[in-house]
């Protein structure tokens, strides 16, 4: 006791003041009005003989704990109180939608960097929302950093933001727009840079990745406020590092039996083409016999048509949805597509009609059942409606060479 | 002591009167109050200081931070041309809860 350093008046009200400045009601002001109050107890204290430290105690405790001057004047001033709760509400939402588009921002640039390799759409897809979740990883990990590094700071801050509060939700609104711009106009670049079924293999994993990432992301936040609030800023090392754990989990759970389902469905068929598309290659390779051949011994009652992800097994409300970039690049390969797919339909009405010139009854009725059946698998109401309009055309190829073929 | 609802009651004419005898800061008003009520009206500085703040927004006093003798600095409050309307309301009021009470009770039958 007797070596203890002598009593800095000084050092211990900073220390209140720092305190007080934490409460959200009381203004950088109101704390400099109550430091004035307790100095000129103290010296009223000292002048009746307290010693220095004695006389800052009785001051302080008549002032009363920092809770109850916080509701006192929270009461008078409701919008001390709420203003401030109000900008971190907007802070938040800002932050929020920021992360988003940085999540959206990262995913485009993998994707782009990735189309120079070149890579696969499904795998830029996966890069993609690894890029995200790591994003997502970061912009909390910086906060964590942020507050634990310069926690008091973050409040000045934040009592600045309140004295300003038409300018502060400017700079959030600001900020939410540009990023969305930069969001927005990365989209166009990754379309331009990947071919066509790449771009539709990119985007089905991209619209789960962002999903998961929206989903998975307030969990994050909320885990996040939740650390913050039980350690007061004291133990946030560990408090990362649970977030971290939750983080992981959020984005496993989120979006891993989804997007695995997903993948195994799609992986496997990305290495072979389906039947149909092999015949259409064929086709485009310049062999239209061994094309219309391969036609007839299709089944296509029992497997897809198209691969998993490709432009042709989207539903129309699908393909909306897709970036209008996207959708103006993916409109052309589709008419592509379907222009090949008529031209081998016609042929193999022609092989009908010459099989049944020539008496072959069997052929010919092949070639309108593979018609019928293709035209059936294609005319689905899941179908692109361009793609329901060129089933149509094939049942009607497959009548047209019954109709001669029994009447005469 | 005096009841937590009068406390609340008499804050504004009593600051704005104690106002009214020249520029004050927080510390000092709450320390004059005592004097001037034997001890009886004690306001907290919880309740005077977001009570000022209050005054000051709805314009019936006026602050400003001064460096005083000691070299410290302290929040002044000094009343304002609309405190000085409002003080005179107060006192009309006051005084005729005052005379009836006063009525009341000197010509009431006592039980006693």
């Amino acid at each position: 006791m007797e070596n203890r350093p002598p009593f800095d008046l000084n050092a211990a009200l900073r220390r209140w003041r720092d305190a007080l400045q934490n409460r959200q009601a009381l203004r950088p002001e109101d704390v400099a009005e109550l430091e004035s109050h307790a100095r000129d107890a103290i010296a009223d204290l000292r002048r009746k003989g307290l010693t220095e430290e004695e006389a800052l105690l009785v001051a302080l405790r008549r002032l009363g704990p920092a809770e109850r001057l916080q509701t006192e004047f929270g009461k008078v001033d409701p919008c001390a109180l709420w203003l401030p709760r109000l900008l971190w509400m907007a802070f938040g939402v800002a932050a929020y939608l920021v992360a988003m588009d940085l999540t959206s921002v990262a995913a485009c640039a993998v994707a782009l960097a990735g189309s120079q390799v070149p890579l696969g759409g499904f795998t830029l897809g996966w890069l993609g929302l690894g890029a995200r979740v790591l994003t997502v990883a970061v912009v909390v990990g910086a906060a964590c950093a942020f507050l634990k590094f310069r926690g008091e700071r973050a409040d000045l801050w934040l009592s600045r933001c309140v004295q300003h509060p038409v300018a502060a939700i400017a700079v959030f609104t600001a900020a939410v727009v540009s990023f969305r711009l930069l969001a927005t106009g990365f989209m166009p670049l990754v379309v331009r840079e990947l071919t066509p079924a790449a771009v539709g293999q990119f985007f089905v994993v991209n619209a789960w990745g962002a999903m998961a990432t929206f989903v998975a992301a307030p969990v994050v936040m909320i885990a996040f406020l939740l650390t913050l609030l039980s350690s007061r800023r004291a133990e946030l090392g560990t408090g990362t590092a649970a977030l971290l754990a939750v983080l992981v989990l959020a984005s496993a759970t989120g979006c891993g039996p989804k997007e695995s389902a997903n993948m195994t469905a799609s992986e496997t068929k990305q290495t072979g083409q389906t039947p149909l598309e092999q015949t259409l290659a064929s086709w485009k390779a310049g062999k239209p016999d061994e094309a219309a051949d391969a036609f007839l011994k299709l089944d296509f009652t029992r497997s897809p048509l198209f691969t998993k992800g490709a432009v042709l097994n989207y539903s129309e409300p699908e393909f909306v949805a897709l970036p209008a970039a996207a959708r103006d690049k993916m409109a052309k390969q589709v008419i592509a597509d379907l222009a090949t797919l008529k031209a081998l339909g016609r042929r193999v009405a022609d092989l009908g009609k010459e099989a049944r010139s020539k008496g072959d009854v069997a052929r010919a009725d092949r070639c309108a059942q593979q018609l019928r059946q293709c035209g059936d698998a294609l005319n689905r109401p899941s179908s692109l409606l361009m793609v329901q309009q060129v089933g149509k055309a094939f049942t009607k190829l497959a009548a047209e060479p019954a109709a001669p073929g029994t009447n005469p | 002591m005096i009841s937590k609802e009068l406390v609340a009651a008499s804050t504004k004419p009593l600051v704005l009167a104690l106002l009214a005898e020249g520029e004050s800061y927080g510390y000092a008003l709450i320390q004059r109050i005592k004097e001037l009520s034997a001890e009886e009206i004690h306001w907290t500085e919880g309740m005077l200081y977001p009570f000022l703040h209050w005054m000051e927004e709805e314009g019936l006093i006026e602050s400003e931070w001064k460096e005083a003798e000691s070299g410290r600095r302290r929040k002044y409050y000094r009343l304002s041309r609309a405190g000085k309307t409002a003080l005179r309301t107060e006192k009309q009021q006051w005084c005729t809860v005052h005379h009836a009470l006063i009525k009341l009770w000197k010509t009431a039958p006592r039980l006693t």
